[in-house]
């Protein structure tokens, strides 16, 4: 037995005499996806139940089953964030002055004048917008059910219950923390993400204009004669007024349909607005979600196709969800192929995704 | 808009320490706020322990996807049966009997599969893949005698080796979190003891006979 040897093993076994647990010598790697992820399953693990529950549960579960076949073809504004003032925002804007809306839950967001925010998702679980410019201060309120995410640019701001403030400028984005704690996410961040507390406050400036042409894009396969076909990036600055104005009427005309239960309604002013979008318009990623989701039980391939085309302009926040829909829309359309390459897609994006679990009931290899 | 002063990188909280959320909330308080209907304080509470009981069923079972499971299964248990934690101050030996418990019915469910050929999987974290970069390959190799003889030891001799030896809990603690007699656990923890040894003489014995 060599002396080294010896030394090594009086550090490691405890008849060494060494007090100090092996753990200090260990890496724990638990990282903060991880921690995240892990945190998503449990708060929405389902309560267990045996016996004549479980037969209750599984009861309940498929009068629920028929009841959601009706309801997906109808979304509803129940279990949406409403204003205390009436109704759902969709756009949250203060062109002339300050503005500081209050939700039914006890939020408030403060807009400066001339700031611009979009509700992206808003449903019991989920409040989620992008902050288009300016600058604007969240009161979310502690304990509320639902997770609140900010999307500025290239940060996602996830929220914990919390008063923080995001100012989006051509020089950069600063996310600044009064009190609770936030966690900033983006591909610029350092690790990924960044957790902010109480008095702390992160700043990621916008890179310079690239000086080189615009490059081209692909165009988008369209499951609809689109309004323009945009050959270059510029193409979304481009648009006509009338072009944008389409589609926010669209969008605004599907969402008063939603509102009325009018589900076909509601697909047909999507489909219009989604022509309309042009590939790298923010709203388009949106649209392709809200449409495939209305589509994909009556007719899975074409919301396949579209939520396929649109990926590349889901906002971060959404592409999770999109990228679940798009193995389920598939498998639904019959697509083993396509559910293939989508589900392999999501475990590569999102190897310990909250969506795992439905990605494999709808795929398995 | 000004810059922040110092890259924020610094003076941040680093996911290692991503368990604070509030280090100032007591244990006490962050129960009687959930017994309140807070969510948030289930998340602080998570955030707070969710390293313990990590890296606790990670040495265990020896793999990230059964200590993952563990750890939800652990949270998801406790947070449904906190109401009914009389002491505070005990939520975390609480807690860590949980993790065992879990740790332990997954264990054996995975051993149980091995032996029937219906798992074909390999563990991806035992404890020597675990060490830290600067480690020796002395110390390597130790970990890897180690990990060997907990292997053929007993569900319950591991356990309780694992978390006298490498999470540093005392007997006692050890005792309670395996939900056995203080003299059951110094049998399990010699039971183990036993076979490291034996695995370092296997180890240190001469190459040419």
């Amino acid at each position: 037995m060599s002396s080294e040897r010896t030394r090594a093993t009086r550090k490691l076994t405890p008849e060494g005499g060494s007090t100090e647990p092996l753990a200090t010598l260990l890496r724990d790697g638990l990282e903060e996806a991880r921690v995240q992820s892990m945190w998503q399953r449990i708060d929405h693990a389902p309560a267990r139940h045996s016996g004549l529950w479980l037969a209750l549960a599984t009861a309940a579960v498929v009068v629920l089953l028929s009841f959601g076949v009706i309801r997906s073809l109808t979304p509803q504004g129940s279990g949406q964030l409403a204003l205390v003032s009436g109704g759902a925002p969709v756009v949250l804007s203060a062109e002339a002055r300050n503005e500081a809306p209050r939700f039914e839950d006890g939020s408030q967001i403060s807009l400066q004048k001339g700031s611009r925010l979009e509700v992206l998702r808003n449903d019991a679980r989920s409040f989620v917008t992008a902050l288009r410019r300016g600058d604007a201060t969240f009161d979310v309120r502690p304990g509320g059910k639902r997770h609140w995410v900010v999307e500025a640019g290239e940060l996602s701001v996830e929220v914990v219950g919390t008063r923080f403030r995001v100012d989006r400028q051509a020089e950069g984005t600063q996310v600044s923390v009064e009190h609770g704690v936030v966690l900033v996410r983006g591909e610029r961040v350092t690790g990924g993400s960044v957790r902010l507390t109480a008095g702390q406050s992160f700043m990621l400036q916008s890179l310079p204009p690239p000086t080189a042409s615009a490059q081209p894009i692909p165009a988008a396969a369209s499951a609809f004669a689109p309004l323009q076909t945009p050959s270059t990036n510029l193409a979304a600055p481009l648009l006509s007024a009338a072009a944008l104005d389409r589609v926010a009427r669209e969008l605004a005309a599907a969402d008063e349909a939603r509102r009325h239960a009018d589900g076909p309604g509601a697909i047909r002013h999507f489909e219009a607005a989604w022509s309309g979008s042009a590939a790298g318009d923010a709203r388009r990623g949106v649209i392709a979600l809200s449409l495939a989701r209305l589509l994909i039980a009556k007719n899975p391939a074409k919301a396949a196709q579209i939520l396929r085309s649109s990926l590349s302009d889901m906002p971060s926040a959404l592409r999770e969800d999109a990228q679940a829909r798009l193995v389920e829309a598939e498998s639904r359309a019959g697509n083993r192929a396509g559910a293939q390459q989508a589900a392999d897609e999501y475990r590569r994006r999102f190897p310990a995704g909250i969506r795992l679990h439905e990605v494999e009931r709808w795929f398995e290899p | 808009m000004k810059p922040a002063a110092a890259s924020p990188h610094h003076a941040l909280a680093s996911a290692a320490h991503a368990e604070r959320i509030e280090p100032r909330a007591l244990d006490a308080e962050l129960i009687e706020r959930l017994a309140r209907g807070d969510q948030w304080a289930k998340e602080a509470l998570y955030r707070r322990y969710v390293k313990l009981v990590w890296t606790t069923a990670l040495h265990m079972v020896g793999n990230r996807t059964d200590a993952q499971d563990v750890v939800q299964d652990t949270f998801v248990e406790a947070l449904r049966d906190l109401p009914t934690l009389r002491k505070h101050a005990a939520l975390r030996p609480w807690l860590l009997r949980i993790c065992v418990h879990q740790a332990h019915r997954r264990f054996r469910r995975r051993k149980l599969l091995r032996r029937l050929g219906l798992d074909r999987t390999i563990d991806d974290a035992p404890l020597e893949a675990l060490l830290h970069g600067g480690a020796t390959a002395e110390q390597q190799l130790e970990l890897e005698a180690v990990d060997r003889a907990l292997q053929s030891a007993s569900a319950g001799a591991r356990f309780a080796w694992i978390l006298r030896y490498v999470d540093g809990h005392t007997l006692e603690e050890v005792a309670d979190a395996c939900g056995c007699s203080l003299a059951t656990a110094k049998r399990h923890l010699n039971q183990a003891q036993t076979l490291v040894r034996r695995a370092f003489d296997d180890t240190e014995a001469p190459d040419v006979l």
